[in-house]
């Protein structure tokens, strides 16, 4: 006896409680990595997004609208990334770029892109090492793991 | 522009104004106008990104990749962008793009 064909965009019977476990954990996890971003001395806000600047998950200061900066920065990251490969360069892993008030750090992911604020007076060594152990963390979910080293002064 | 030698690990460096325009670069022709439209437009989207962030305007910036690492300083008017192979020090790194930095104002005659 052969099984009925499950048409386009229908889940199969008895998988969908599993999905939609998967993607709890994997939203919880998305949370957490956040949160410890977070807890750094100086660090005001942060946001995981998609590569098309869909919010995933984010903590921002309430004078910040959520939607624009992760439009930006999705776009941020997408230019880093094709133009790496126009230029023929390797691929692209993390950003940072400074301003008179703060830094913003960036880091590419399998699901998009990590951003983290920071005043002016945040320690850049520690947010860069942070950044890469959390996308290291994310990568060994959904693909290949980044190297970390194992303090911030080893970077 | 003989004081524009960039450091001898330096892979690339290039010089352009904020509108994209290339001022100075070590690449021949069509190399050096696609980094500076590269280093051009990251440097647009990176400074409305931190203006939205509420952070004020862009200085620096650092972008790591697999095999290099580039270290970027700008004001107003003009964009550097000095590429380095992946394992420079980043405290090499800023140091060498300072240098290059102040010595690109002093060739073109602009105050820091």
């Amino acid at each position: 006896m052969s099984a009925e064909p499950v048409p386009p965009g229908q889940p199969v019977a008895g998988t969908a409680p599993l999905a939609a476990a998967s993607r709890s954990s994997r939203a919880r996890e998305f949370r957490r990595i956040l949160a410890e971003m977070l807890r750094i001395d100086r660090v005001r806000g942060g946001l995981v997004v998609a590569a098309d600047g869909l919010v995933i998950t984010s903590s921002v200061p309430r004078n910040i609208a959520i939607e624009p900066l992760a439009a930006l920065t999705a776009t941020l990251g997408r230019e880093l990334e094709a133009g790496g490969d126009r230029l023929k360069r390797s691929t692209f892993h993390t950003a940072l770029f400074s301003a008179d008030d703060g830094t913003l750090f960036l880091g590419a992911c399998p699901v998009g892109f990590v951003v983290v604020l920071g005043d002016r007076e945040v320690n850049v060594g520690l947010v860069q090492w942070a950044l890469r152990k959390a996308l290291a963390t994310l990568e060994g979910t959904w693909g290949a793991r980044d190297q970390v080293p194992a303090t911030p002064e080893e970077m | 522009m003989e004081r524009l030698k960039p450091p001898a690990a330096g892979r690339e460096f290039v010089l352009t104004q904020a509108d994209g325009t290339l001022v100075f670069s070590q690449q021949g022709d069509k190399d050096a106008e696609d980094l500076a439209a590269h280093v051009t437009q990251v440097y647009r989207i990176a400074a409305a990104t931190l203006a939205r962030a509420g952070l004020g305007a862009l200085r620096r910036g650092i972008v790591q990749a697999t095999t290099e690492t580039t270290f970027f300083r700008s004001n107003d008017r003009l964009i550097l962008a000095l590429t380095f192979p992946q394992d420079v020090k980043i405290g090499f790194g800023l140091l060498e793009t300072d240098k290059m930095w102040t010595n690109s104002l002093r060739e073109l005659g602009v105050r820091a």
